[in-house]
């Protein structure tokens, strides 16, 4: 379901000449960029099914969010400047949370997961998204902005503002903006830091168009010089194949839950950490972290600036 | 619904124009043969604190197989990057080489198969004594 003004819609047509122009200045030699063509293939195959997917739960969403408005506290004008700086942070707050979540819970992780499943970090990276993300319930996240008084409309609006932000950051192409850019908003260096597999940037830099909050929630991470990013997941997909690619974390989370022993069990595999397992056998992020720092307490590492 | 659909048709036809773009660009990552130490890096990436001494590389560098006790570390690779499994030694070495290559499936979802370039004798002499 979309606004009548949708600005993701609208910005299609610059989605793919940007992609374009990536491509081919990279090969040129122009800009950095890497495009693996099943890797891009999957990318925007995932876009693409993201679009009719988002139809099919998108009037779930209309409907919830404009249920939770009629019981909003205050009525915010639409048409006042005000509302939209306000809107701009509420959202981008809301954001931060929604995406925190997807990582800190496997339910939330399985629809997440795919856009952080290529190997390579492109502009057609950012158009590899969930086609499972209206069916786990992660739009609740939004909802405290209708009860706030914020309209549905305005709400829908902020959001696909935000989505196509986020598009022009994932690239290669773009080292470091200004310093004051850096500061406040969310930019390419952010950004790849939290495509990275490195145990130093897992889960790291939440932030949809600014940064601020990740600072202030104690989750940011500047890109380190000494550290390049490695792409893609802790445990890298096997192979190029559409569905594997969109559903492997629900199979994988299907797969745990009839193995399941007990009801403790089965809460764990669908809301614990993602790694999660009820004898610790596998590792979750802040396991990988932790074992990483314990190697660098151990043996000072070359590529950690604070131990030179 | 018609706008959305030929907004769909149109997209999925830009979608293989772009494919055909990075095709045409040839600007993946290259790939040359791993080196052994190259081999044991990557592997030591997914597999920290192992020690990865006796390291089997594919007969075309594109991918090495890492003896763990009862456990082989595989690396093998996906387009122009790698992934890792971990699956057990007797289940490798039951596998059959046939016509130089080695076909491993490894029942996973989001890894439904792991191939290896062999020229020599399967299972690697190097890793057979590496238990």
């Amino acid at each position: 379901m979309r606004p009548s003004f949708d600005p993701v819609t609208l910005a299609v047509p610059l989605f793919i000449l940007t992609i374009v122009l990536e491509i081919v200045l990279a090969r040129f030699g122009k800009v950095k960029a890497v495009y693996e063509p099943k890797d891009t293939a999957m990318s925007l195959l995932m876009g693409l099914g993201s679009s009719v997917a988002g139809l099919l739960t998108g009037g779930l969403i209309l409907a919830a969010t404009i249920w939770v408005y009629q019981y909003r506290l205050f009525t915010i004008p639409m048409n006042a400047w005000w509302a939209w700086v306000a809107i701009l942070f509420a959202e981008d707050l809301a954001y931060y949370g929604f995406h925190r979540f997807s990582y800190e819970r496997r339910l939330w992780w399985a629809a997440h997961v795919n856009h952080h499943s290529s190997q390579h970090y492109n502009l057609a990276t950012a158009l590899r998204q969930s086609w499972t993300g209206g069916i786990n319930g992660a739009w609740v996240m939004w909802l405290p902005l209708s009860l706030l008084g914020f309209p549905p409309a305005m709400i829908l609006i902020q959001k696909g503002i935000s989505l196509v932000y986020q598009f022009w950051i994932h690239t290669e192409a773009v080292k470091r903006m200004p310093a004051w850019f850096e500061a406040v908003f969310n930019t390419p260096s952010h950004h790849r830091v939290h495509h990275a597999r490195n145990p130093r940037y897992l889960d790291r830099n939440y932030g949809g168009i600014l940064i601020i909050w990740d600072k202030m929630f104690g989750t940011f991470q500047p890109e380190l010089d000494v550290e390049p990013v490695r792409y893609g997941i802790v445990k890298n997909l096997g192979g190029f194949n559409l569905l594997r690619v969109a559903f492997h974390e629900w199979v994988g989370m299907g797969k745990d839950l009839l193995s399941a022993k007990s009801v403790r069990e089965a809460a764990g595999y669908v809301f614990g950490a993602p790694g999660w397992s009820p004898d610790g056998s596998r590792q979750t992020s802040d396991m990988i972290r932790k074992q990483w720092q314990d190697t660098q307490t151990a043996e000072p590492a070359k590529t950690d600036p604070a131990a030179v | 619904m018609t706008a959305f659909w030929t907004q769909f048709a149109i997209s999925f036809a830009a979608i293989g124009l772009m494919i055909a773009l990075a095709a045409w660009a040839k600007i993946a990552r290259p790939q040359p043969a791993l080196t052994p130490d190259q081999a044991r890096k990557l592997i030591s990436l997914d597999f920290s604190g192992l020690d990865l001494d006796l390291v089997w590389m594919a007969d075309d560098g594109h991918g090495a197989i890492a003896r763990r006790g009862d456990q082989a570390l595989l690396l093998f690779a996906v387009g122009d990057s790698y992934a890792t499994r971990c699956v057990a030694w007797r289940t490798l070495s039951q596998v059959e080489a046939k016509a130089g290559q080695v076909r491993l499936n490894l029942n996973e979802f989001d890894a439904p198969k792991a191939q290896f370039a062999v020229s020599g004798a399967w299972p690697p002499s190097v890793l057979q004594g590496a238990a």
